[in-house]
């Protein structure tokens, strides 16, 4: 296994190198996307920037530009017969995204550097995943962000949380009873979330499920458990430093976000994020140690058709996390 | 197709999301599987596969009106036990990091089949999006759309996009 580290892995990667994966050469893209860059500096991001990648890539251009108010695009150009997909965003974005974070704790958790704090949502975490392994077209340019290692740290955050509310699912749908199946499914789901977490605490972030077990493989990781179940789950969990929790008792359920109640004629409906009008919804909250005995199947197909939805209690997570470590 | 024809508001709406979200997500997906067999990289293969799935699921709850959340542990619930036979597909594929030839295969297979199933229920089809000269045609298409929906009282496309 590789150790467990702290800073952001860049895999040795330069512009040159990651362009010639598609055939092409720097001066092609950078004037590929010239019309675009009005004073901006051009990064490589995405697949290619991570070393991965293969000749039928796109190559993806993030632009940061002063001046902007907001990005615009994606704009898309050709250097050659190859697709470059161009972003502009404003030239203090990533320090803005950097500055959020900057007075965040983080603490040294089994499986690495966890930071304290609210992890952003799944855009904005892509899009910092995708700028911390971005590579400058230019050589002379400078790096997007002064400390990585602490963003590193929420995005590590992020996939802690994911495998803990993946893990809670999982066990809500085989005690619910679900089909063989579908329980196998979620708890395979629930390892995937594992493995991306084992792969961002070794500092490799790259976005895309389809490179998950391409990143694992890079990385030299440990894969060969089966995970069909909680056992399998719990058996592969051990050697990422994954810690023994009850789920359960820090995911909560709580009603969604999106759910809104309308009243037609004399009947009152509720039409969820989904689209579907429903006539009831559930309206259990709390943690799902406590909600979830009465009837999981309930709960179950009520976190399916977006009435509840099943978020991580922070504070129960971080006294899970900290124990009796102190945050730095 | 019933001898009635397509419901118009339909095809404006879901269908035209349905439609899009093949040229947006599947197409793209089937592309990078193209370029996983070729490599001949087993691990890709399946990662890829399953991409292409999750994509054909999205692209039919689409087609029925449901929105996929941009929340992936939710849409794990959805995809655990929706009944279409993509999902199902999904749901029995091996797990790519331990993947060998044999479950490539398989898991390209049913990703192709389950993608070709989807084609043939299309509304209709758009350029291919990301291609050099699908701008032109793409345009018309969505001025069509949009006169189309104008003409049925509908206001512009809401384009979900909150799942990919």
């Amino acid at each position: 296994m590789t150790p467990v580290g702290t800073a952001v892995r860049r895999f040795g990667i330069t512009a040159r190198e990651a362009l010639a994966v598609v055939g092409r050469r720097v001066d092609e893209v950078h004037a590929a996307v010239a019309s675009h860059l009005d004073g901006g500096e051009p990064y490589l991001v995405g697949s290619l920037a991570s070393g991965l990648g293969n000749e039928r890539s796109d190559v993806d251009v993030h632009v940061f530009r002063p001046g902007m108010k907001g990005p615009d695009g994606p704009h898309l150009c050709y250097a050659g017969e190859t697709l470059v997909d161009v972003e502009r965003f404003p030239a203090d974005r990533p320090g803005e995204m950097e500055s959020a974070y900057r007075s965040a704790s983080t603490v040294e958790a089994p499986f690495g550097r966890v930071a304290l704090v609210e992890p952003p949502d799944q855009r904005t975490g892509n899009r910092l995943a995708r700028w911390l392994h971005a590579v400058p077209l230019r050589t002379q340019a400078a790096p997007l962000f002064s400390d990585d290692s602490l963003l590193l740290a929420v995005l590590v955050r992020a996939a802690f949380e994911d495998t803990v509310r993946g893990v809670a699912l999982a066990r809500l749908a085989t005690a619910a009873g679900l089909s063989p199946p579908s329980s196998r499914f979620l708890w395979q789901a629930a390892y995937r979330c594992l493995l991306e977490l084992w792969c961002r605490a070794r500092g490799d972030v790259t976005p895309g499920e389809k490179w998950l077990g391409c990143r694992v493989r890079r990385l030299a990781g440990d894969a060969s458990t089966v995970v069909w179940d909680e056992a399998g789950f719990r058996t592969a969990a051990g050697p990422v430093g994954y810690p023994g929790i009850d789920e359960w008792a820090v995911v909560n359920l709580r009603r969604s976000a999106g759910l809104r109640q309308v009243s037609l004629g004399d009947r009152a409906f509720y039409v969820t994020a989904r689209r579907r009008v429903l006539a009831t919804v559930c309206d259990l909250t709390g943690p799902l140690a406590w909600v979830a005995g009465a009837d999981q199947a309930s709960v179950f197909h009520a976190v399916r058709r977006g009435e509840v939805d099943l978020v991580v209690d922070r504070v129960g997570l971080e006294a899970v996390l900290c124990g009796d470590r102190e945050a730095k | 197709m019933t001898d009635e024809g397509l419901d118009l508001a339909w095809v404006v709406d879901h269908g035209a999301l349905m439609s899009w979200e093949y040229a947006l997500l599947v197409e793209p997906a089937l592309n990078d599987l193209d370029a996983a067999c070729e490599r001949a990289d087993f691990v890709l293969c399946v990662d890829v596969a399953a991409v292409v799935l999750r994509s054909v699921v999205i692209a039919d709850l689409a087609g029925q009106g449901l929105r996929t959340p941009a929340d992936p542990i939710a849409f794990h619930a959805m995809l655990a036990v929706h009944d279409s036979p993509a999902a199902g597909e999904l749901r029995d594929l091996p797990l790519a990091v331990t993947a060998g030839r044999a479950d490539a295969e398989l898991a390209v297979r049913a990703a192709r089949t389950q993608a070709e199933h989807l084609r043939a229920v299309l509304p209709f089809e758009l350029p291919v999006l990301r291609s050099r000269d699908s701008r032109a045609p793409t345009i018309r298409a969505t001025r069509t759309l949009l006169r189309l929906r104008d003409e049925l009282g509908l206001g512009p496309v809401d384009w979900p996009h909150e799942g990919t």
